[in-house]
């Protein structure tokens, strides 16, 4: 099947496929986005309608703009079994309270071996599976004909459009694309349990970096002050003021600049400089302990990240990322097709890509 | 692969059994396509909820508590009524032959007994991929 | 001495007193088809061989002493056959009532009541959630109007009764207790068992309600209760059967069997129960799966290990509460739809594991059980399995006969050597609860599962009329009909109860029952039991529990 089909149900014109996003039509919505993970001409189309006036795209077409902190992107990765979903379950009725509407954007790998992937925590998020305001989407890490951060950033953009207030992004935060994902997120939640302290070492150097707000979920388990410790370790021991803070850690700390060290390290990873402290908060998502606290910190993550310009910086990189997985994808396609009418040299290769961008240098 | 093929196994009812449903989205995930499983205890509304906001071209249900003549028809009509009248449906789990005309009128593509070999189910939709 | 001179010993002190008051079927005059005479119990001199006395004892010993590898009761089934409980139950209480009767009628010897999924997950049958479920695997029982009908004309001090419920255990043990009320029974002569082990719920069967931590409390209290009011009633049944059936291997069923068993005894010593108090009415369910030998090796070696816990790790002093009493049934797993006769023989050799393992009650499964309820033909040819089993078959007649196969006894070790590791890990993991919690422990099961599914598919195992064997064009058996208006007289039945019963009564005690579970410590059983004689609803006290415990959620994913 040729590329950018989206599987062999009937195609939807995307004209008609953007009216009824707009409308807030969950099927259309549904839909739109795997015609943007399927990534052919119908999904150009369809993002060229829907971009121009909805809030996302207006934000990454001109991200110094500061508007509202809604609509957030919040990432949200951790180990499996840190207990992620009913996290996500938690923040999505805290959402839905507060009368926004939310949706959660499942990312699982697809496996290597067989080009199949097992999609979604549903299991754990049937509470909200018959409210219209919440919308619940898996999708695969791979075999997107756009690239995945083009693909998440312009389902971000589409699910705006329809009228979801807020986007959660979970990974497993295993791969290397999970974590570009989760870099385009306005504020990144690692999710960590007691027993995990020895093994913090191990996490995936990058996802510690990025992270914004350390949820230590289980916290009625023994070993959680142990984990406390490992992460403050892992952090250095001049990022936090561990010798002001209470016993039980609430985001305290008023945001500020991040120490040098940190800082620079958070910076390398691709977390703008100007961006908070990052907290670190307690959690048992099983009966909604710390919840509060939890979205206190969000919160305050958010609007500071507002006044410093480091949330607008993240949109704007999230935006770059996005431009740049589409440019990748695009070029490589090209070169594919190349190679598959005779192999040409990496010289005349260079050579033909220079002409070919001065050319829309020159139309610019 | 270029155009995965999106699947919701889904248990609706009661039954808490789902080794048959869980081995059935495995197996389908490594035949190569992409797969999710809906989890125990899920209404039909629920089921086809998640089968539209996933936008899933096939959905398979598996139940075990003999509710199916309930349960499957409560899900069918939703499916119409929903736009998800283009989703390919199949069945599994203990359901009797003579039952089977009956849920194949209300649109259900097709039922495998138990001990189906997961290459039937591959094979009903391949067919059906290419027959669109 | 010479193992002679043991079980010389034996028969004096272990023996001799039982005999006394239940003696053997033939006053010890068993021989074998041919006359040939038969011991009570072998051991290897008996076969011209020597043991070490002391390892004997400590790995095999005898009949009902400890570590019990031979079995629990000095007699066995010399004294009494298992008892053959047959699992049934479906429609509405008045069908199931017509069909326990029948069963008695044929020889069966104790009742199991199969439940409804509404009824194990607490809905009443007008529930929106119990749509389509109404009276198909099992009965409906919305409140004590339908437990009496249930056991209408049943003696319930003259029959012992299982219940497989499990969530909502603590309410239908009340309505069990509140019926025999009204047939003048009191609780202490009640026997039977509850199934009310919720671990395995999470794990493999699926049928939870509340969170662990209040399901656990309601188990406690159960216990508490039974210790009290029910000496000769089994106040739970740690259930492998589950955990088998969804996939898992017979190591694995033991292990984690054991795990949940441990998980009990800790929540109830801690709620300061004394442990040889409650530990001779635990009781255990285990599965009956194809490989003969593997698994009279899984029955011999879980005996043996939970001795050896409940003693050593447990410090139990009284050795009923080191005795493990198990109740089996037949898997379900391993028949076929296909080509369904084939499953009488199936039945037949599982059946013949659990005898082989010293079961002391069974549930053979019907042939048509892959297609549907049984019928009432399916239902007595199974219960005639165990009939020509205990009657015919001869195994029967002097205990533990596999005992000394060097097959069997490396497989017994074996097995309890890699169940102590699995334990040992799931301890390490902060134990069974935090193990679930962690989807640990359904990670396992569901790796097992795959693998078993994956050679059936590619033909390197072999099931007979599935991957070898198979006939095109069966011909089609007779299947149980489901009644299609159960759903709708039981759920009008339900709305008459709440009708004519005397409704501030049942405000008043579900009022007592919420506060009661507020109070984190409080026992729940007897406002349970006023809830129910006023005849307050399955549905409405499990709503008032919900209320407070809220829900559990399911954990896992594939």
């Amino acid at each position: 099947m040729a590329e950018g089909q989206v599987g062999p149900r009937r195609r939807t014109d995307p004209a008609d496929l953007a009216a009824r996003v707009r409308a807030g039509e969950t099927r259309a919505v549904a839909r739109a986005i795997s015609v943007v993970e399927a990534g052919g001409p119908d999904a150009t189309e369809l993002m060229q309608l829907l971009a121009p006036t909805s809030g996302p795209a207006h934000d990454a077409v001109r991200p110094r703009e500061r508007s509202l902190v809604a609509p957030r992107v919040i990432g949200v990765t951790g180990p499996p079994g840190a207990g992620k979903s009913t996290l996500i379950n938690q923040l999505v009725r805290q959402e839905r309270a507060a009368e926004r509407r939310v949706a959660v954007l499942a990312v699982d790998p697809t496996s290597p071996f067989s080009g199949g992937a097992l999609l979604g925590d549903r299991i754990r998020m049937d509470l909200h599976s018959t409210d219209d305001g919440v919308f619940i989407r898996s999708m695969a890490t791979r075999g997107h004909h756009g690239g995945l951060s083009a693909a998440a950033f312009e389902t971000v953009t589409l699910l705006r459009a329809a009228g979801f207030d807020t986007t959660i992004v979970e990974t497993v935060g295993v791969g290397q694309s999970e974590v570009g994902i989760l870099s385009l997120s306005d504020v990144v939640l690692l999710v960590l349990i007691p027993g995990s302290g020895d093994d913090i070492q191990a996490i995936k150097a990058g996802v510690m970096e990025i992270a914004d707000v350390y949820v230590l979920n289980k916290a009625d388990r023994p070993g959680i002050d142990a984990l406390e410790r490992a992460v403050r370790g892992a952090l250095g021991e001049t990022y936090l003021f561990a010798a002001d803070r209470a016993h039980h850690t609430v985001p305290t700390d008023e945001p500020g600049e991040a120490p040098a060290r940190t800082g620079a390290r958070r910076e390398s990873a691709g977390v703008p400089l100007t961006s908070p402290v990052p907290a670190i908060v307690r959690t048992v998502a099983t009966d909604g302990s710390g919840l509060e606290d939890l979205v206190t910190a969000v919160e305050r993550y958010l609007a500071h990240s507002l006044e410093t310009g480091a949330l607008a910086e993240r949109r704007e990189r999230r935006f770059a990322a996005a431009a740049e997985d589409v440019a990748v994808v695009e070029i490589k396609r090209w070169v594919r097709e190349r190679h598959e009418s005779g192999a040409i040299q990496p010289s005349e290769l260079r050579t033909a890509l220079r002409n070919a961008l001065d050319t829309i240098r020159r139309h610019e | 692969m270029d155009d995965a093929i999106r699947i919701l196994i889904g248990k609706p009812g009661l039954d808490g059994h789902d080794r048959g449903a869980k081995y059935i989205a495995r197996a389908l995930r490594d035949a190569g396509y992409e797969v999710i499983y809906s989890g125990i205890r899920q209404t039909p509304e629920a089921l086809v909820n998640m089968a539209l906001q996933e936008d899933v071209d096939v959905l398979g249900l598996s139940l075990l508590s003999g509710a199916h003549n309930e349960l499957f028809p409560r899900i069918m009509s939703l499916l119409n009524e929903k736009g998800g009248d283009d989703i390919l449906v199949f069945a599994g789990g203990i359901i009797p032959d003579e039952d089977i005309p009956g849920l194949k009128d209300i649109g259900i593509a097709e039922v495998f007994p138990p001990g189906s070999p997961i290459q039937a189910v591959i094979d009903v939709i391949e067919k059906w991929r290419k027959d669109r | 001495m010479s193992l002679h001179d043991e079980r010389n010993r034996w028969e004096e002190e272990t023996l001799a007193p039982v005999l006394g008051k239940f003696p053997e079927r033939h006053d010890g005059a068993l021989t074998t088809a041919s006359g040939l005479p038969l011991e009570r119990v072998y051991v290897p001199e008996d076969a011209g061989l020597t043991a070490d006395e002391s390892t004997f004892r400590e790995r095999f010993g005898f009949p009902g002493e400890y570590p019990y590898t031979r079995g629990v009761q000095p007699t066995m089934y010399r004294g009494r056959f298992w008892t053959m409980r047959q699992y049934a139950g479906f429609g509405t209480a008045e069908e199931s009532n017509e069909r326990y009767k029948y069963l008695l009628n044929q020889g069966q010897t104790g009742l199991s009541v199969a439940f409804d999924l509404p009824t194990q997950i607490g809905y009443d049958s007008d529930h929106p959630m119990a749509f389509g479920e109404v009276g198909k695997v099992g009965v409906a029982i919305d409140s004590l109007a339908d437990m009496e009908t249930l056991f209408a004309n049943i003696p319930l001090d003259k029959v012992s009764t299982s219940m497989t419920i499990n969530a909502p255990a603590a309410i239908l043990l009340a309505m069990y207790v509140a019926v025999a009320e009204k047939q003048g029974v009191p609780p202490d002569k009640l026997r039977g068992t509850i199934q009310n082990d919720i671990l395995k719920e999470y794990v493999a069967r699926g049928t939870y309600m509340f969170p662990p931590a209040p399901s656990m409390r309601l188990i406690t209290n159960t216990f508490a209760y039974c210790t009290e009011h029910m000496p000769l009633w089994n106040s739970i049944s740690i259930s492998g059967y589950h955990i088998r059936e969804a996939g898992s291997d017979a190591v694995q069923e033991v292990a984690f069997t054991l795990a949940d068993a441990i998980a009990y005894v800790d929540a109830a010593v801690h709620i300061g129960l004394d442990v040889d108090a409650f530990a001779g009415r635990l009781s255990f369910f285990f599965n009956a799966s194809p490989d003969l030998l593997e698994e009279v090796a899984k029955f011999r070696a879980a005996r043996r290990m939970w001795a050896r816990i409940l003693k050593e790790r447990f410090g139990a002093k009284n050795p009923r509460s080191m005795a493990m009493r198990f109740h089996a049934q037949t898997s379900g797993a391993a028949l076929t739809a296909q080509q369904p006769l084939n499953n009488v023989v199936r039945v037949t050799l599982h059946a013949l594991a659990a005898v082989l393992g010293g079961a002391q009650s069974l549930h053979t499964n019907s042939y048509d059980e892959a297609l549907s309820l049984p019928t009432e033909q399916a239902a007595r040819t199974a219960l005639r399995t165990q009939q020509i089993l205990a009657y015919e078959s001869g195994v029967a007649n002097s205990i533990d006969p596999l005992a000394g196969s060097y097959q069997v006894e490396s497989l017994v070790d074996e097995i309890e050597k890699r169940a102590t590791e699995y334990i040992a890990k799931i301890d390490a993991a902060g134990g069974m609860v935090r193990a679930i919690d962690d989807g640990m422990i359904q990670n396992e099961i569901e790796e097992s599962a795959y693998r078993f599914q994956r050679e059936v598919e590619e033909g390197r195992r072999v099931i007979v009329g599935i991957n070898k064997y198979e006939v095109a064009n069966e011909p089609p058996v007779d299947r149980m009909k489901h009644d299609a208006e159960a759903e709708q007289r039981q759920a009008e039945e339900v709305a008459r109860v709440r009708v004519h019963r005397e409704a501030n009564a049942v405000q008043t005690n579900l009022a007592r029952l919420e506060s009661a579970a507020r109070d984190t410590n409080g026992d729940l059983m007897e406002p349970i039991l006023e809830c129910v004689r006023s005849y307050a609803t399955l549905g409405e006290i499990s709503d008032t529990l919900r209320t407070v415990f809220g829900e559990y959620r399911q954990h896992t994913a594939v």
